[in-house]
């Protein structure tokens, strides 16, 4: 088991943009049937940490790179909070880039992005849970796609740079246009807004079914549709020209395959131009599929992957002292990262668990930390019948959301909203 | 069990207003207790700070951009690195004057006048190499450190030591005095290649005896509250 790990291909933007203020993170949450007992968390995450070493690391800065350095102990479990993903304290948090939390019956992990992705993420949660709930109540220990077995031991494939892996030299460009971003005020520096709206899967099934659209496709058109009534809505006539774009994480686990915990994922981000008329639901989701069907393909995503890892392994890139490194990074950053579209629709997609671990676990969450720039960013996740929608802003306004979930209610849909409150 | 009249969905009971476009709840026959909150009822806040060292990271190099650009029109222009590594020069003491106080923290501030110090001898020193003077040991090294000398020790006794007014007041006296007979001993050396005092007993001497006299009164309670009451402003 190694003592350090270089950070994957992926992971290598996040910390320069780290700072004070920001950091990319998210969240995934998971209830259950009873009460939390912190005391058993604290035995099941320590099991874990040992069969998942990549978690049991922190960020250090060497000559050329930023690099994962391994570390003992591991982050202290507090209660979770009314304002999710506030900034993670290294010094405060042990060291780790994870934040463990519990509330009642549910127990919530807040992950640094440079640690894993969501798929990573989702695997550490469930292994914690399964851990959990069999020194809690004797479960069996049941491997499955997000569950390991902590008495075995790590597997190198789990802990690779799967881009270093995959890359080969025919590469695309990835310059893209910037989009439109929608007018805001910010909230308070310490406030992070959430909006959960919970919606039947089979419900949403049936919807996407009838615009002939994979339900992944349907929400990431319907978000974009929201968008899109948003700059319509908008009243500078300056932002009316520019192009309406979404971001849509894709796991390239389903293209590559990798066991890897760490990063594995790309972007795509379709878009519209709102200027060329009003857009109905029906245009939006058959573009979406059409753009997705384009670009979301082996060999497109396998060169745009590419293209980053070529960049990595320049040798004038690789030579170059980290302290230049890193404003070159951050300005990268904003211009091919963080402009290029106005929101994010993260989809986990459908989660099942085996039974024994089924039946004690109620409802999953996945949420976004908040962006640099203002804006509300969604994650969802299916779980056990219902799909759970978790928008996440830094911004006081809430119009995105509302077009999102008013659209859903005109289109038939039950939509039950939670929040921690409006600004 | 409540419903937005304006979005059309269903609220938690909790919610007072609408999430989603604020208008508010009514509900007289709701409970608010039949939805656990969502969130717990800590708020968690976190302090503001400003990322001294990816900002020190940040500005130092984007620091390099400058002196690359003129070394390339230097190099272009003489085929040598002349006036641009003047830039660097300069760019350097200015990166130890704002950065190094700005990313790092002394018990004692006037730490940094050292450091100071030095980053303006080298800056002199690379002047007389480029310009091929020859007067760095003569003249320029000496006036550099008895400057940074003179500042250290102002900075000590002003924001290091703190002490009483009248005190400071004639140290600063006394130390600027003591600096000017040495200033004019080195200019005095490398112009007539021997120690004599020229000007510097004409300020020297008035400077040294309030000094004196200003640090010797401090002393006294009764002298220093008398010339306090008398020279208030």
């Amino acid at each position: 088991m190694p003592k350090w790990f270089k950070l994957d291909n992926a992971a290598k933007i996040y910390p320069p943009v780290l700072n004070g203020q920001w950091a990319a993170m998210f969240r995934l949450s998971a209830d259950l049937t009873e009460d939390i007992d912190p005391a058993i968390l604290k035995q099941a995450q320590e099991r874990v940490l040992v069969r998942m070493p990549s978690f049991a690391t922190t960020l250090k800065s060497g000559l050329f790179w930023f690099y994962l350095d391994h570390i003992d102990g591991q982050p202290p479990i507090s209660e979770d909070t009314s304002n999710p993903m506030q900034m993670l304290n290294f010094r405060k948090n042990n060291r780790f880039m994870y934040r463990l939390l519990y509330h009642r019956n549910r127990i919530a992990v807040e992950f640094f992005h440079s640690l894993t992705d969501g798929t990573g993420g989702m695997t550490f949660l469930m292994t914690l849970i399964n851990e959990y709930l069999h020194i809690r109540y004797g479960t069996a220990i049941c491997p499955d796609r997000f569950i390991l077995n902590c008495s075995d031991e790590p597997i190198e494939e789990e802990y690779e740079d799967a881009f270093l892996r995959y890359g080969q030299k025919k590469t695309v460009g990835i310059a893209e246009k910037t989009s439109y971003q929608y007018w805001h005020t910010r909230t308070d520096f310490n406030k992070l807004l959430a909006v959960c709206g919970s919606v039947d899967t089979a419900k949403l099934k049936e919807l996407a079914k009838s615009y002939d659209a994979p339900v992944g496709t349907f929400c990431a058109a319907l978000l974009l549709y929201s968008a899109l009534q948003l700059q319509k809505m908008d009243r500078r006539s300056s932002v009316k020209r520019k192009m309406v774009k979404i971001s849509v994480p894709i796991n390239l686990r389903r293209f590559f395959p990798s066991r890897t915990v760490r990063n594995f994922s790309a972007f795509v981000n379709p878009g519209l131009y709102g200027s060329l008329g009003d857009y109905s639901l029906k245009e939006v989701v058959d573009f979406t599929r059409n753009y997705f069907g384009i670009h979301i393909t082996e060999k497109q995503q396998l060169a745009k992957f590419s293209y980053n890892v070529a960049a990595e392994r320049h040798a004038l890139i690789r030579i170059t002292p980290l302290i230049l490194k890193i404003p070159i990074l951050f300005i990268a950053y904003f211009t091919a990262g963080d402009l290029l579209y106005c929101s994010t629709i993260s989809n986990m997609g459908l989660v099942t668990l085996p039974p024994e671990v089924g039946r004690y676990v109620t409802r999953l969450d996945f949420m976004l930390g908040k962006a640099i720039c203002g804006r509300s960013m969604l994650g969802c996740v299916s779980y056990n019948g219902r799909t759970v929608f978790n928008f996440s802003r830094n911004i006081r306004q809430s119009e995105l959301e509302r077009i999102f979930f008013s659209t859903l209610v005109e289109l038939g849909a039950e939509v039950f909203i939670e929040s921690n409150g409006r600004d | 069990m409540s419903y937005c009249v304006h979005c059309g969905v269903r609220l938690a009971s909790y919610e007072t207003v609408c999430p989603l476009c604020g208008t508010p709840v009514n509900d007289p026959n709701g409970n608010p207790e039949n939805d656990l909150p969502r969130f717990g009822e800590y708020l968690e806040t976190t302090d503001r700070k400003v990322n001294r060292h990816f900002l020190f990271s940040l500005i130092t190099g984007l620091a390099f951009i400058p002196f690359i650009i003129t070394a390339i029109v230097d190099y272009c222009l003489n085929h040598s690195f002349s006036w641009s590594l003047l830039v660097l020069g300069g760019e350097f003491v200015l990166w130890v004057f704002i950065l190094i106080p700005f990313r790092y923290s002394f018990t004692r501030p006037s730490t940094f006048i050292l450091f100071d110090t030095l980053a303006v001898a080298l800056l002199v020193l690379l002047i007389t190499v480029i310009f091929r003077f020859k007067w760095y040991l003569s003249l320029g090294l000496p006036l550099v450190l008895l400057s940074g000398l003179f500042i250290y020790a102002v900075v000590f006794i002003i924001i290091d030591d703190k002490p009483r007014k009248l005190m400071a007041f004639g140290s600063l006296f006394f130390a600027l005095s003591i600096y000017l007979i040495l200033i004019d001993l080195v200019i005095s050396h490398h112009i007539h290649s021997s120690f004599r005092l020229t000007w510097s007993y004409w300020p020297f001497v008035p400077l040294f005896t309030v000094g004196l006299m200003a640090m010797l009164f401090s002393r006294s309670m009764k002298i220093s509250s008398w010339l306090k009451k008398k020279l208030f402003i």
